[in-house]
């Protein structure tokens, strides 16, 4: 066998090593710990010592969903940050980005994930949304089609979906802050 | 893992053996060459080492796999184990050679194993049938030498980690050299991982190419490509019609509904070319893959393999990158270490401490170490929280941890992972009770 | 569920040809696989390095391959040889006994052997090896390659030229030289075949883009318009602003910010307006209708295909490429842009799904169009040429492809290997030691060449012995010149079952070193006839600490095996490698004198062994070269590939 210890004793670093985490939960570790949420968002962890799951509530300050509490999964694999974490939505909720099922339309959740992104610029990403939804790129059409032809229309039927009325015969989750 | 060693060491002593049957490569093995290492010992000690001492393991029996151990055993590689968690399927005959029609659904791993032991007598191959991560550190360990034939990144990643923690300061058999294939239609590439001391596979994780992945608004409003009716299909459709059941990709049922569905949308906004072939090529994320490149990179990493154990020739310093479609073209270079790596960057430090001492007396301890200039460490312990600075909850619940005795939390030789914002990398903090 | 017409037939499940060739069929697609299917290949020398090529070949499914060889198993060989089974093949035909073992990986191939002596064959029936459609030549002597290379370079049209490709190895060096007179690709397979048409566009893209207003207030429309529309609109108002001329890559910032202008106001990040940014350099400054902005035009290696002396002059025997190169230029010069037929391919981009089918339609029907216009020329063209049945005479298919690739065709013109050995390309030679990014490789086909001439001299190749060296090739110095074509030809069907050899008197009658005068008789070379076990002692391996002691002992009864001298055949082998150095151009004083000499000492210690890892690793190369000329897909090597297992690097080098 080729002597490949000789050559580790020669590098100066030798005593370097890696702790015996997985790259994944180091990584975790480290967004998490270097969250910097604003007082609009708040994470839950169902089981603290699983750090790889949890949920994110987030009750905007200003905008048409104010009053409102959304809450999103976070699920993140062993391949973090190579795949991005997996984020549904729990309740069903009136608005043009997220699907009835929960699915959310955020570019860095897709497509345009890369690893030196964060569990930080998800978060921020998904308040963003309550602050600016985007008409333009729908995934709940109808709403969309609300927000485009009429805003204040729109900020109305946001206002309802809040306390659980309906829109255009769909009924929505109750989600004002309690 | 002790019946594992019992069944292998049995296989050293070759049943049979033929005059000449190691004529070509003990040319190799009887003289050094113009770029030889000193250290090379030609004739009897290379041929006992490589013949009945050294230990190989094979991750992946799949296109570089069969390659790979088919290729180790004519070289002279003769205690060779093998590890794969798939079953034979009919689209892996187009260059899997070890199998055959009759083969499909039965496990990789075994029937490699038959096949390199019943063609190469006196070759003990071992296989396993399961998962790399069914293994434990005592396992990986009796190995000289690891090579992959993947096509996954995550088990790639896993394995590049467990070589990597499995280096230990005090014993030089504990590092072990990582040569590592991958190949996509006619690229690939071979390269040479000795952990901690070269760039690792997570070190260069931003080489690899982005699987595709289409915006979800695109998929669920404005389709224009036929893949994006058939992510429709799979991404939206099938969990809202289905709900928990999971999709298999395997399943021709499945793939059969998926097709039906993707056809009805495009059909519905005009888009055509939603095929059975495309279908499938889209869920499955289906990577080309050919006999030729595979056995050019297989061979590549088996001659790696042949230098380590032999030191004949210099071994690859330590990627080479291979394009076939346009003529031949291979890229020879030294792909650098990255200082912040997570795997293979960080830095790991003993530290003695009193059972009775408290966890935030630790604390201080990390804030004093001057040189790292931490100021708010977060704490684990097998990826679990010992102590987090955050979020709040986490940093609440753990923070009854701080007052507790560092004898009730760790045991002796535990290692804490610590994290801190103006820590440029993972520090890695052994526990040493004195 | 409502099918189209169209999609009935991709929709049904895939049939079990399809399944197992999924993976492959995704790279050069049942075109590709068809012509793999119609080959025929016949492989010179039965040795591990060819059972590794013809696996290689077998796996994706050629039609049949033939392996032509008359020597019995040899033992060394077939402790490194993976299709030969120990226990059963010593004693056999090697030839047979591979063609046997390598069958049985894919069962649509037909499988046959020749039990000949391929010098002798070259001899008596040379037609025989202008009947395949391409000849591997594995380890062969130089005489034996270059008599061939003249053969096969010597067909003329109608007949169609077969390739030859010549491989040989030696410890962790290996190289393969290939013969192509000529090879007209179609399917390249580049990167994209995206031609836009945006600096040149046809009255149809106009009008397709004036449809759409840049100032609409409505953000869903806005923010949808497709990045052709947005470049076209603002290329059209650049030109009204600068007198007609478009803009230059000098003007980037200026024309980058007109494009910017457009977008709506507040809303920075509009993907269809990035996208457009994005797609200048492709299709704005480099696109490909044109060799510069704003003239239409073709690629320059495209216009050299029309200069061709074979585009000029057309006759019946014109293969399909060249009748159609010439109707493409016959094409382009009626095209008022002069431009090649467009593709009709479009990149996903961001848009409604209406509009942007309605825009694929624009590009799709021009294409179509295009075709017909192309189709109705090449017809002429055939007309003309003589050949019968007009366009017709051409597959449908086969010009759809050529229209769609008609930007990215490539022509190999290759030399043959007398062209190679009397005038070697020298400019190429010095250029083969300055490669500033990879390892130099072109060493070892230097040592290569003297190895040729030190083995005519010696018998032997250097470092290693004369019987060690006749069994590695197939060739019989005492024999040569020698009759051997009598022998029954067993090419229609070597198939048979493995037991079929036993005692059969057509295989093998020799081995590889039993003719000998000079040989003494040994075990090895006097084990003559079908499963000797003199040939074949099978012994139990006690312990392998008595390796060493073993081999002094055969050294005793076999006189012919002792080693030699390494620093004698260094030396012996540097003077024929002075030769070659000389031949070549190549300058004695430079570093290049100390890569050739390292290079000649790894020569003598391997000796020409073949080291599994080599052998398979060429075996992959070569069979992948094979697979690129029968497809005529994708670019093959021109002409000679170097494998440096040692620094781990491939060179490709035109001698």
């Amino acid at each position: 066998m080729i002597k490949i210890w000789s050559m580790k004793k020669e590098e100066e670093s030798a005593k370097k090593k890696k702790p015996k985490t997985s790259p994944a939960q180091l990584r975790v570790q480290k967004d998490l710990t270097e969250l910097e949420l604003p007082k609009t968002m708040k994470t839950h962890f169902a089981d603290p010592n699983d750090v790889l799951n949890f949920t994110l509530t987030i009750e905007p300050d200003e905008g048409m969903y104010k009053n409102g509490s959304f809450t999103f999964t976070f699920a993140i694999n062993t391949n973090y940050p190579h795949d991005p974490p997996k984020v549904k939505c729990t309740q069903k909720i009136y608005h043009p980005n997220v699907d009835l099922e929960g699915n959310v339309c955020l570019n860095i959740l897709r497509e345009d994930w890369k690893p030196v992104l964060n569990l930080n610029s998800i978060m921020v990403g998904l308040q963003y949304l309550f602050l600016e939804p985007n008409a333009d790129d729908p995934l709940n059409k109808e709403a969309a089609e609300d927000l485009r032809r009429d805003r204040s229309v729109f900020s109305s039927n946001v206002k309802r979906s809040l306390t659980g009325g309906a829109i255009k015969g769909i009924s929505y989750d109750r989600v004002l802050v309690k | 893992m002790a019946d594992v060693q019992a069944a292998s060491s049995q296989a050293i002593a070759g049943p049979s053996d033929w005059k000449h049957r190691h004529k070509h490569i003990d040319k190799i093995l009887d003289r050094p060459g113009p770029s030889t290492d000193e250290a090379f010992q030609p004739g009897t000690t290379v041929k006992t080492f490589l013949r009945e001492q050294c230990k190989i393991l094979v991750i992946g029996a799949g296109g570089l796999g069969c390659e790979i151990l088919a290729n180790l055993a004519l070289s002279g590689f003769r205690d060779i184990h093998i590890i794969d968690m798939d079953t034979i399927d009919v689209s892996n005959l187009n260059r899997q050679f070890l199998f055959r029609d009759k083969d499909v659904g039965r496990p990789k791993a075994t029937v490699a194993a038959e096949f390199v032991e019943k063609r190469v007598p006196g070759v003990k191959v071992t296989p396993y049938h399961g998962k790399i991560q069914d293994k434990d550190d005592d396992y990986y360990m009796q190995f000289n030498i690891v090579i992959c034939g993947l096509d996954s990144v995550e088990a790639r990643r896993w394995m590049n980690a467990t070589l990597v923690n499995l280096v230990d300061e005090e014993n030089p058999e504990s590092l072990k050299p990582l040569i590592d294939g991958g190949t996509e239609g006619f690229k690939g590439q071979a390269r040479v991982i000795l952990p901690t001391i070269t760039s690792c596979y997570e070190c260069s994780l931003d080489m690899l190419n982005k699987q595709t992945t289409y915006p979800i608004c695109t998929i669920a409003n404005t389709p224009r490509l036929p893949e994006h009716c058939i992510e429709w299909a799979s991404v939206l459709e099938w969990p809202r019609v289905f709900g928990d059941k999971k999709l298999d990709s395997d399943n021709p049922d499945h793939i059969q509904w998926l097709l039906e569905q993707a056809l009805a949308r495009a059909e519905s906004f005009n888009i055509t070319g939603v095929t059975w072939n495309l279908t499938q090529g889209v869920v499955k994320n289906i990577i080309p893959a050919i006999a030729s490149t595979n056995a050019i990179i297989a061979a590549a990493c088996v001659l790696e393999a042949f230098k380590f154990a032999t030191t004949s020739a210099p071994y690859l310093n330590n990627y080479m990158m291979y394009t076939g479609n346009d003529s031949v073209y291979t890229y020879t270079f030294e792909h650098e270490k990255r200082p912040d790596c997570p795997v293979c960057g960080g830095e790991s430090r003993t530290l003695e401490v009193r059972k009775e001492w408290k966890l935030e007396k630790l604390m201080d301890l990390l804030k004093e170490m001057a040189d790292l200039q931490i100021s708010r460490p977060s704490l684990s312990l097998s990826g679990k929280p010992l102590y987090y600075q955050a979020p709040p909850q986490i940093e609440e619940s753990t923070r009854p941890n701080l007052e507790k005795e560092l004898g009730q939390l760790l045991e002796e030789g535990d290692e804490i992972t610590v994290t801190d914002a103006k820590l440029p990398f993972t520090l890695g903090i052994l526990v040493k009770f004195v | 569920m409502t099918d189209t017409p169209n999609s009935v037939a991709s929709s049904s499940r895939p049939s079990a040809h399809s399944q197992r060739y999924d993976r492959q069929l995704r790279l050069w697609a049942s075109s590709g696989q068809a012509s793999l299917e119609k080959s025929n290949i016949l492989i010179i020398g039965a040795n591990s390095l060819s059972s590794q090529i013809i696996k290689n070949l077998v796996l994706p499914g050629v039609g049949s391959f033939t392996i032509l060889d008359d020597a019995n198993v040899d033992p060394a060989d077939m402790g490194v040889n993976f299709f030969l089974q120990p226990g059963q093949s010593q004693g056999r035909s090697a030839a047979q006994e591979m063609a046997s073992l390598l069958s049985q990986l894919n069962e649509n191939v037909e499988h046959n052997f020749k039990i000949e002596s391929p010098q002798a064959l070259l001899a008596s029936k040379p037609g025989y090896f202008r009947s395949f459609s391409l000849v591997i030549s594995v380890n062969q002597p130089p005489e034996f390659d270059l008599a061939l290379s003249d053969l096969l370079w010597s067909i003329e049209p109608p007949r169609p030229q077969v390739p030859l490709l010549k491989i040989r190895s030696s410890g962790m060096v290996a190289e393969m030289t290939i013969d192509i007179k000529e090879l007209g690709i179609v399917e390249t397979h580049p990167d994209s075949i995206i031609d836009l048409r945006l600096t040149n566009p046809f009255p149809e893209l106009v009008a397709f883009a004036e449809s759409f207003n840049l100032a609409t207030t409505d953000s869903l429309t806005h923010s949808h318009i497709p990045f052709v529309v947005i470049l076209l609109k603002k290329l059209e108002e650049w030109k009204a602003k600068n007198g007609g001329s478009p803009p230059s890559t000098k003007s980037r910032e200026e024309f980058v910010t007109l494009i910017n202008s457009s977008r709506q106001p507040g809303n920075l990040d509009e993907e269809n307006f990035d996208e457009a940014i994005a797609a200048l350099g492709k299709h704005v400054w480099r696109p490909l209708s044109s060799d510069h902005v704003g003239a239409g035009g073709v690629p320059s290696e495209i216009r050299e295909l029309f200069k061709d002396a074979r585009c000029e002059v057309l006759s019946s025997h014109s293969t399909n490429f060249w009748l159609m190169v010439r109707a493409l230029r016959d094409f382009v010069d009626n095209s008022p842009t002069k431009s090649l037929p467009l593709t009709g391919s479009l990149p996903d981009m961001k848009s409604l799904s209406a509009t942007y089918v309605g825009l694929q339609n624009v590009y799709r029907n021009k294409a179509t169009e295009d075709l017909e216009t192309f189709t109705r020329i090449l017809g002429q063209v055939c007309v003309n040429a003589g050949v019968r049945g007009g366009s017709g005479a051409i597959d449908e298919d086969e010009i759809q492809a050529f229209v769609k690739h008609a930007g990215y065709l490539k022509l190999i013109r290759g030399r043959s290997e007398r062209e190679r050995r009397e005038r070697p390309r020298t400019d190429a030679v010095t250029m083969a030691f300055l490669d500033p990014v990879n390892p130099c490789t072109f060493q070892h086909h230097i040592a290569f060449r003297a190895s040729d001439l030190f083995y005519l001299k010696h018998a032997r190749y250097p470092g290693s012995s004369r019987t060690f060296s006749r069994n590695l090739r197939n060739q019989d110095l005492d024999a040569q010149g020698r009759s051997r074509g009598s022998k029954p030809d067993h090419g229609a069907d070597g198939g048979g079952g493995e037991g079929e050899g036993e005692g059969d008197p057509r295989k093998a009658k020799r081995s590889k070193s039993n003719e000998s005068d000079e040989m003494v008789a040994n075990g090895e070379a006097a084990g003559v006839g079908a499963g000797s076990d003199v040939e074949m002692a099978v012994e139990t391996c006690v312990n392998h600490e008595g390796h060493g002691e073993e081999e002094e002992e055969e050294e005793e009864e076999e006189k012919e095996e002792e080693e030699p001298c390494f620093e004698e055949d260094v030396r012996l082998l540097a003077k024929e490698a002075e030769s070659v150095i000389k031949s070549l151009g190549i300058s004695t004083d430079g570093e290049e004198m100390e890569k050739i000499h390292d290079s000649l000492k790894e020569m003598v210690r391997s000796g020409h062994c073949s080291l599994p890892p080599t052998t398979a690793l060429m075996g992959g190369v070569v069979a992948q070269e094979a697979i690129k000329i029968l497809t005529r897909q994708y670019v093959p090597a021109d002409d000679l590939v170097i494998y440096d297992g040692i620094q781990q690097a491939l060179g490709v080098f035109k001698l």
